[in-house]
């Protein structure tokens, strides 16, 4: 068979049409927004709380306005006895922690298996009662084991007759009411097992 | 009645990379060597086991991504002349090898073979049409095609039940256009599984997902029969649990398949090993080395330096490749004997998903086995019986109702990989985003595209096209391309790739990219200047899914927050 040479078109590809109005596309596309630099993000009050793991969240946050500004405005000089902080309260068992976060937006923090969390951002002082400025969503994290609560009702014993459909679909046959079994090869004396190899990149991230 | 179901899955996917404003590029290359090494051969492999009796049954899954790059005319033009230019090189190596390197001769013909195979294919069996001969091995009982979500979203990340319905949505949408019927099963990016995905499936109409092994073990209640039968979730869809033990045999580093000595070193390459002045014409414009998948050497061993790898012998990989399929399937019939009695009066089924682009791209002797795998499959099919999740289904058996564990088939099972220091960053402007989508939408999303409905269209015939209707029309696609910008954007290929350190820049590029193009455009949208010429540029560049429905992304849900959870509540 000739090989294809490489000028020449299929036609039903639009080969020569398709790559030319790319070429020429180049020449005269007006600029696009700079694509090296993420754009200013537009202020807003957000909280949000992200599950990485069974013992680890990512919080971040933003504001819409600075809070110290605001806080200024209603305390005065008594705003400086307070820290901006983050809090990230255990909905069940009450259990908090509190970390100071001056310059921060987005923290990573530690939790506990099967748990529910709130992150909280605000205002912390060691005195007086923590000032929540931002709440996130609840995040619950996996338990990361085996559940404790079994099923004892749920049917175990299937009788072999809903299978057929299955097996038709997959050309295996019945014979006499008999299955015809075929004897698994044997792999005999060659040696099987596989070597490592340089070969598994991510891959080994699938196991 | 079968002692073991086994369910084979290949996931095949790609990220958008289709790149109209260069003449070439090496992220357009992943996808012609994919189509080179992966989905011409699986589907040349699949339709002669057809032709020959021997039908294979396994479920398929392409990407939304995947699939409107391969009905691309652009793509496809650019892979002809991609193939054209490798058949070339590759006949040129048979005279170099033979005179210079007789060691490297037979892999060098091995190579120019199957290109010739692969170009005879592309060009008269399948006529550039991929996709329809998917459709076709689906219609002849061989396969049964997945979708995925519309650009590989990992969902539990998505911050919005709007963004999150509008994934499946349009991925259901976008299956339906190119095979003629909506999908039954859906593979869930990375196994991603959090609580409420069931609910957006259920509305989508999906029956079946797949998921991690921990997903179902650790849900709640225990499961009875472990990951050997699917459960059933709220809203009546079903999950499928992954296998360890096959995905061991085929995934591991140590001690799976494609490990094996004899088989085709990967990164051994013609790219890098021949003269650069032979390799120009073959290089792209700017000269850069760079993988052209024609490859010469074994793997050798697991230690062996990759400029010790020895010559690759095509012969004895392909006996080795007979022989590991004989062995998985062996293999099978231990693991039924094991599980005997343990799954009750009915057979266990054994799930295994992979990446489809393990099999002959990285691995290039894995099509030949799974050719082997299902013609081995054939043989005893009275004692192991090769199903589909839906061949399973049909079956009738009760499935146990269970509420999932949150996990995915990433390192360590759960988020770490697309959500760590390196890639935190993205999901302030992502989220952003979503919800920033979902308020447009809900207030300029008049029809489904958001194009001027029939009554402005009446006016402006009326008035000989008024300039509120333009304007309206105008507004419509860049509504629409502002969808397409968040979606391009929530692809989990950007954050896997930098975490991966292996294509870091370009995903971050990316990322950046689609965020900059969505916020500008979010921007003329809410002003109403929006300039078209930045818009045309965009939309010729990003022209994935022109069948979008905007209103997936607003807030006028079918379904009621509480059923998928609180609002704003992760894993709830």
């Amino acid at each position: 068979m000739p090989l294809r040479a490489l000028e020449e078109p299929a036609d039903e590809y639009e080969t020569a049409t398709a790559i030319k109005a790319g070429a020429a596309a180049m020449h005269s596309s007006p600029p696009l927004p700079d694509e090296e630099s993420l754009p200013e993000p537009r202020p807003r009050d957000e909280a949000r709380l992200l599950v990485q793991s069974p013992d680890r969240l990512f919080f971040y946050w933003s504001f819409a306005h600075d809070p110290r500004t605001v806080l200024r405005r209603a305390l005065g000089d008594a705003a400086g006895r307070y820290r901006l902080a983050v809090r990230l309260v255990e909905a069940q068992d009450g259990e908090e922690s509190i970390r100071a976060v001056e310059s921060l937006n987005s923290l990573w923090l530690a939790a506990r298996p099967g748990k529910s969390y709130r992150a909280e951002v605000g205002f912390y002082s060691a005195e007086l009662p923590f000032l929540c400025v931002l709440s996130s969503n609840v995040a619950r994290t996996p338990t990361g084991d085996v559940s404790p609560v079994g099923d004892e009702s749920f049917e175990t014993q299937t009788a072999g007759q809903v299978f057929p459909p299955a097996i038709a679909l997959t050309g295996a046959m019945q014979i006499g009411g008999a299955i015809t079994r075929v004897a698994p090869r044997s792999v005999g004396d060659e040696k099987i097992a596989a070597a490592p190899s340089s070969y598994a990149w991510g891959l080994s991230a699938r196991l | 009645m079968p002692e073991l179901c086994f369910s084979l899955i290949l996931h095949a996917h790609l990220p958008f990379v289709r790149h109209p404003e260069v003449a070439e590029s090496a992220e357009e290359d992943w996808l012609f060597e994919a189509m080179t090494e992966v989905y011409v051969p699986l589907l040349e492999t699949f339709s002669r086991l057809v032709e020959e009796g021997v039908r294979p049954r396994l479920a398929l899954g392409l990407s939304p991504t995947l699939c409107e790059m391969l009905a691309d005319p652009l793509l496809r033009a650019r892979y002809t002349r991609h193939l054209g230019n490798l058949l070339t090189l590759a006949e040129k190596e048979l005279a170099r090898t033979f005179c210079e390197y007789p060691q490297f001769y037979a892999p060098a013909r091995a190579n120019y073979e199957r290109l010739r195979t692969i170009e005879k294919l592309w060009s008269e069996t399948y006529r550039g049409d991929l996709l329809s001969a998917f459709g076709r091995l689906q219609d002849e009982g061989a396969l049964e095609l997945l979708t995925c979500a519309a650009t590989h979203a990992v969902l539990p990340l998505v911050s919005t039940y709007e963004a999150q319905r509008a994934q499946i949505q349009i991925a259901v949408a976008n299956h339906r256009k190119h095979f003629g019927r909506a999908p039954r099963g859906i593979w869930l990016p990375e196994c991603a599984y959090a609580e409420g995905v069931e609910d957006l499936l259920a509305e989508a109409g999906l029956e079946y997902f797949v998921a991690d092994a921990r997903a179902i073990l650790h849900g709640e209640p225990r499961p009875r029969h472990g990951i050997y039968a699917p459960v059933r979730l709220r809203g009546g869809v079903a999950a499928f649990a992954r296998d360890t033990e096959t995905a061991e045999q085929v995934w591991s580093s140590v001690i799976g398949y494609p490990g094996d000595p004899c088989y085709r070193e990967f990164y051994r390459d013609l790219g890098w090993d021949a003269p650069l002045e032979y390799l120009l014409p073959h290089l792209h414009a700017d000269g850069q080395r760079r993988p052209l998948g024609l490859k010469y050497h074994r793997v050798t061993g697991r230690d062996v330096p990759l400029c010790d790898k020895r010559p690759y012998d095509p012969q004895a990989a392909a006996a080795r490749a007979r022989a590991h399929a004989r062995h998985f399937v062996t293999a099978r019939f231990e693991q039924s004997a094991r599980l005997r009695g343990a799954t009750g009066g009915r057979a266990p089924l054994v799930v295994s998903p992979y990446d489809a682009e393990l099999f002959g791209h990285w691995w290039l002797e894995g099509p030949q086995f799974l050719e082997h795998v299902f013609r081995n499959l054939h043989e005893c099919r009275a004692s192991v019986a090769a199903v589909t999740p839906g061949d399973y289904l049909d079956a009738g058996a009760p499935l146990q109702p269970q509420r999932l564990s949150p996990s995915s088939w990433g390192e360590a099972g759960y988020f770490k990989v697309w959500l760590s220091e390196a890639n935190a960053w993205m999901y302030p402007y992502q989220h952003a985003a979503e919800t920033r989508m979902t308020a447009l939408a809900d207030e300029f999303a008049e029809t489904g595209g958001g194009e001027p409905t029939t009554a402005d269209n009446d006016e402006a015939t009326t008035r000989g096209g008024s300039a509120d209707s333009n304007a309206r029309a105008l507004r419509a696609r860049a509504l629409k391309q502002a969808a397409r910008e968040l979606l391009l954007a929530q692809a989990s290929d950007w954050a896997f790739q930098i975490y991966q350190g292996t294509t870091a820049g370009y995903a971050a590029r990316r990322f950046r990219a689609h965020i900059a193009r969505f916020d500008a455009l979010a921007d003329e949208i809410e002003s109403g200047q929006i300039e078209e010429r930045m818009l045309a540029e965009i939309e010729r560049r990003d022209n994935l899914f022109p069948e979008l429905d905007c209103r997936t992304l607003n807030s006028r849900a079918t379904i009621t927050r509480s059923q998928w959870g609180a609002a704003g509540e992760q894993f709830a």
